[in-house]
């Protein structure tokens, strides 16, 4: 029998057999289209095995569960109701069965069978072996079998594992799609279906050819080893800088999904960590402006009782400095002068307040004065010693009034401080109410973390393309410095002109590969955009599609401006919707679509427009969707529901150990 | 006789100095303090009441030279006899005496107030007393 090619031929699955598979006690599901359509509904409310599913189906042709939850355990695959009936020693199987039809009468069975042993001890059985078994049978009747890596190798070609993600996935997958690295996942995709890895695989080959030939040409003449190996070392560099390049963009996008999913966390979100850093300074300034209060308050009050004691006295203070003022001026009290200085004064013979030499009268006049002060009274001295402390305490009562003012503004001021500040926390408790202050704090600082990993990497990023542009000129160097060396030797001219062409195929392999990947890429441009376009129940919003040359895809508004970081979420989904259809189109793959909950991610006010897109596909593809009831709603319903050929409810027993299938219609 | 060595109140006034002390505005102050602002109480209102049994309250010693020209102009101010500022006896004994009677007249004005707002009304009075003279 001739290798079946399925490449331009559509296929479709026509039946799925679970045995023993989680929740799929044994099921069968069967998927005939009807005379208009190949729409297939499965309904399941969340733990039915919807996305089990997905997994089985992923199981049986690669052998892996890829939409298994990452946040919780994984129960063991074989069915809990069939391992509870298990005794020790007794064997069970485990077997998921697809069966599928090209349009050209093939048809393609295959079947992914794991074994397993109830050990003495009880507990998990154990696996004992596993087999993948793939049949084909020609439309005339011919039949054959591939086990295993062969098996494989057939399913590669009936939907290749690199390109899986876009016919079996979930619909988050297409909410998400374009949120992240938009030009890491499009090159990706326009990669996988160019079908390179063989052109990349001669190029690697011609390059090792090419290492050989300098080296037997260098045995020849000993002058090239050096510049052969200089060739060689470039050669290595600059590999090691495109996976280390490869590993700083993938670290930069990890970083850039990581900031993408904060900055959403994040979004309408108050400032938490601002916020509290500011509330606590404003607790801070409340203590310490509360604790300069008390001091003002403290030294108000000793103003206040000095000064009362002394402003109640003012009038006893203001008699005595006029009884004091009287007597003075009637000479009964001597002037206020230091009796050292007039005995110092008169010793000298010399003013001790000018320092001028003492005339007679002077000297008669200090020698009077020193005797009036000699004879007056006790009563005198008592008057003479009240003066300056009642002229400070009557300065004081002057000074009370304005010293009063000033304590009052700085008290209200501080007062006028607190209640700011007061406010201030008050509102802050608002703007925080309601929200989980440590997760929020939490997640901003993952997000300045990631923020700076995306700043670091790119940097990084950039030092490695300079030392990568710095290699390729040493290599183009070496490269010169080799041919150099052998043109002094002419027994090597046959070497040569095999090495010129290997590096000249070398480089061709190179440039048909960014050819193709450019026809391509332009080509999933086109075709994106006219489903897109025709899909869109909005028709004079977009004008373009485009994939530029680093493969990032962006809507253009008919303002000409991008439009794709805000537009919303159906139109985001619609988008990688045609993007996936234009990828089965492009690689020539008409295989079934599978999508588990497509509408989760869409308001209620799109959810119809995208549930007749997804009805129209259905008519061209055979396309099978598995909904939650809440999300296959009225709306959905009077869409999809009269178009689709099959619409079936999954059950979970009240076991909830086993899962069963029921047609609705 | 030996000379007085300290400032005396009536011996009821004990209870009331405790009590003076009780309100926040004088919380802090010291007999001293609380017994000037009692006499310039007694003073401007020119009531004095003779003591009756008599129990120490400060110390002379603690008495500053200021605060000794405030108890003296009380004592002149009432004399037209500047000679009374050489009789430390009658000095003390008239401050004493305003202290006395300003006291239970402070006290009385302190109750007649709100709790905590006495500062107030006391600032107040003061600054109108302050500038009708």
């Amino acid at each position: 029998m001739r290798m079946w090619q399925i490449r331009g031929l559509p296929v479709r699955i026509k039946r799925i057999r679970l045995k023993n598979y989680r929740q799929f006690l044994s099921t069968e599901m069967t998927f005939a289209p009807s005379e208009t359509s190949d729409l297939h509904i499965i309904i399941g409310r969340n733990g039915t095995g919807k996305t089990n599913l997905l997994n089985a189906i992923n199981w049986c042709l690669y052998g892996d569960e890829p939409h298994l939850s990452q946040d919780l355990p994984s129960p063991c695959r074989p069915n809990l109701h069939a391992v509870n009936g298990l005794a020790a020693g007794d064997e069970l199987e485990v077997c998921v069965d697809v069966w599928a039809d090209a349009d050209d009468g093939t048809e393609f069975t295959f079947l992914r069978q794991e074994y397993y042993r109830q050990s003495q001890e009880g507990g998990a059985p154990v696996r004992t072996g596993a087999k993948l078994k793939v049949g084909l049978r020609s439309a005339g009747g011919d039949s054959k079998y591939y086990f295993d890596a062969e098996g494989t190798t057939v399913v590669e070609r009936f939907v290749p594992k690199g390109l899986r993600d876009f016919f079996f996935f979930d619909g988050e997958r297409l909410d998400r799609y374009f949120k992240e690295a938009t030009g890491q996942n499009v090159r990706h995709a326009v990669f996988q279906i160019s079908r390179l890895d063989l052109v990349e695989r001669v190029e690697e080959n011609l390059d090792k050819l090419a290492i050989e030939m300098r080296r037997a040409a260098g045995q020849e003449t000993p002058g090239a080893i050096s510049a052969a190996d200089d060739v060689e070392r470039c050669k290595n560099g600059i590999r090691d800088l495109d996976s280390r390049i490869a590993d700083c963009q993938k670290q930069i996008k990890l970083a850039r999904e990581k900031f993408a999913d904060y900055a959403d966390k994040l979004k309408d979100k108050p400032d938490v960590k601002r916020l509290v850093e500011e509330r606590e300074a404003h607790q801070r300034e409340i203590e310490a402006t509360r604790t300069l209060l008390s001091q003002r308050n403290v030294e108000r009050h000793a103003v206040l009782v000095e000064g009362a004691t002394l402003g109640l006295l003012k009038a006893a203070l203001d008699k005595t400095r006029t009884i004091i003022q009287a007597k003075r001026k009637r000479g009964e009290i001597p002037p206020a002068i230091s009796d050292h200085l007039l005995k110092d004064s008169v010793t000298n013979n010399r003013c001790t307040v000018c320092d001028r030499a003492l005339d007679h009268g002077s000297a008669e006049h200090i020698t009077d004065l020193m005797r009036v002060l000699a004879e007056s009274s006790e009563v005198t001295t008592k008057l003479t010693a009240l003066e300056t402390p009642i002229a400070l305490h009557l300065r004081r009562i002057a000074d009370l009034p304005g010293r009063l003012l000033g304590l009052a503004r700085e008290l209200a001021r501080l007062d006028g401080d607190v209640e700011k500040a007061t406010k201030r926390i008050a509102e802050i408790d608002v703007t925080l109410g309601g929200y989980d202050d440590a997760k929020i704090v939490e997640w901003q600082m993952e997000y300045a973390k990631w923020d700076k990993e995306v700043t670091a990497n790119t940097e990084l990023l950039g030092g490695l393309k300079n030392q990568r542009v710095g290699l390729e000129a040493d290599l183009e160097a070496a490269r010169k410095r080799y041919e150099r060396a052998l043109d002094v030797a002419s027994k090597v001219s046959v070497l040569r002109r095999q090495l010129k062409f290997c590096e000249g195929a070398e480089s061709l392999a190179g440039e048909a590969k960014l050819r193709i990947m450019t026809e391509n890429r332009l080509a999933m441009e086109a075709e994106t955009q006219r489903l897109f376009m025709d899909f869109l129940w909005k028709k004079h919003t977009y004008q373009a599609v485009k994939i530029d040359a680093d493969y990032n895809l962006d809507l253009i508004h008919t303002s000409g401006l991008s439009w794709l970081g805000i537009t919303s979420a159906a139109e985001r989904e619609l988008l990688a919707l045609s993007f996936t259809l234009a990828l089965h189109h492009i690689s020539k793959r008409d295989a079934p679509i599978m999508i588990d909950t497509p509408v989760a991610r869409i308001s209620d006010e799109h959810r119809d427009n995208f549930g007749k897109i997804l009805s129209v596909v259905g008519t061209t593809r055979q396309t099978i969707l598995l909904f939650t009831p809440s999300e296959f709603s009225s709306e959905i319903q009077e869409s999809m529901r009269q178009g689709a050929a099959s619409v079936a409810e999954l059950t979970l027993q009240s076991s909830e150990e086993v899962t069963t299938l029921k047609e609705i219609s | 006789m030996p000379s007085q060595d300290r400032m005396n109140m009536d011996k009821s006034d004990r209870v009331l100095y405790d009590k003076l002390a009780e309100e926040p505005l004088l919380r802090g102050t010291t007999r001293k303090e609380q017994f000037l602002l009692a006499m310039a109480t007694g003073f401007v209102h020119n009531r004095r009441i003779e003591l009756g049994p008599k129990e120490g309250l400060f110390l002379l010693k603690d008495l500053h030279s200021d605060e000794e020209a405030l108890l003296s102009a009380v004592a002149l101010s009432l004399s037209e006899d500047a000679s009374v500022v050489a009789d430390r006896s009658v000095v003390l004994k008239t401050a004493e005496e305003f202290a006395h009677a300003g006291l239970q007249l402070l006290l009385s004005q302190i109750e007649s107030t709100e709790f905590g707002t006495f500062d107030k009304h006391f600032e107040k009075d003061l600054l109108e007393r302050l500038s009708q003279a």
